[in-house]
């Protein structure tokens, strides 16, 4: 449970891939506030980047919306959609685009980030949320 | 809503190389402009391909899989694909997903043609 009193911030994009950069973008300034490294603040654009993508993917209509905790010691992302929802533990293929490499972007945001809960339902969409901390 | 997010650049080395730069961040938005790119050397009878990530600030899953897809291609008409002087932002992506173990690596330009040519391709 997030304390209201940590600060947080908001931001909502539409649901199309050329709003992901403003994502990443935001993350990284967000990151930086909080004195992460460089590695730690790439690591957290491309896990923010992924889960919108996953989102844009599941979800053709409606926003995103990213919502960054900055809590003492650690950062926790929180990126919502309104899609249909998926099961993140079926095996995933993008027939007729890409090879056999679907289900990368969750490879990747669970290698980047420290902890990750995948909630997903068809009637309320997926939250993924992530958890970095700072390296001691 | 217009971006310069990435730019493309391709030179023609031989009849069936090509040297294609690729500037900037390749993503969910911008890997289908490398794909359209790729698709059309390979569709003008382009086999073997080196594409230089220097200038590369930014590589997704999309992006990943479109350089898996394009390697595919070329396999497919006994060609191969190098990758050149991966920086380190974007080398983290390619090791997690051990992707990189398919890729031959090269440091220039001029040794992914060299590996290349060893591979069958027209020298220039």
């Amino acid at each position: 449970m997030t304390s209201p009193d940590l600060p947080r911030i908001l931001l909502r994009i539409p649901c199309s891939p050329e709003y992901v950069s403003v994502a990443r973008l935001t993350i990284s300034a967000v990151a930086s506030r909080m004195d992460f490294g460089i590695d730690d603040i790439d690591d957290l654009k491309l896990a923010v980047g992924e889960a919108c993508a996953n989102a844009i993917e599941h979800a053709a209509e409606g926003d995103i919306d990213i919502i960054c905790t900055m809590e003492p010691e650690q950062l926790v992302l929180s990126v919502k959609d309104c899609g249909i929802g998926f099961d993140p533990t079926a095996p995933r293929s993008q027939a007729g685009k890409e090879p056999p490499v679907g289900g990368l972007g969750l490879i990747l945001i669970q290698a980047l980030m420290d902890d990750v809960q995948i909630h997903s339902d068809p009637k309320g969409g997926t939250e993924v949320r992530m958890v970095k901390r700072f390296q001691k | 809503m217009e971006t310069m997010q990435i730019e493309i650049r391709s030179r023609r080395v031989s009849p069936n190389l090509a040297v294609v730069q690729l500037i900037g961040e390749c993503d969910v938005y911008t890997a289908p402009k490398l794909r359209e790119a790729v698709d059309r050397l390979i569709d003008d009878g382009v086999t073997f391909l080196a594409i230089n990530l220097t200038k590369t600030e930014y590589l997704d899953s999309t992006a990943l899989g479109t350089l898996v897809r394009t390697l595919k291609r070329v396999r497919e008409r006994e060609g191969d694909l190098d990758l050149v002087n991966v920086p380190d932002r974007v080398r983290r992506p390619l090791e997690i997903t051990h992707l990189i173990d398919i890729f031959t690596l090269t440091d220039t330009e001029d040794e992914a043609i060299a590996d290349l040519v060893k591979k069958g391709a027209t020298e220039p």
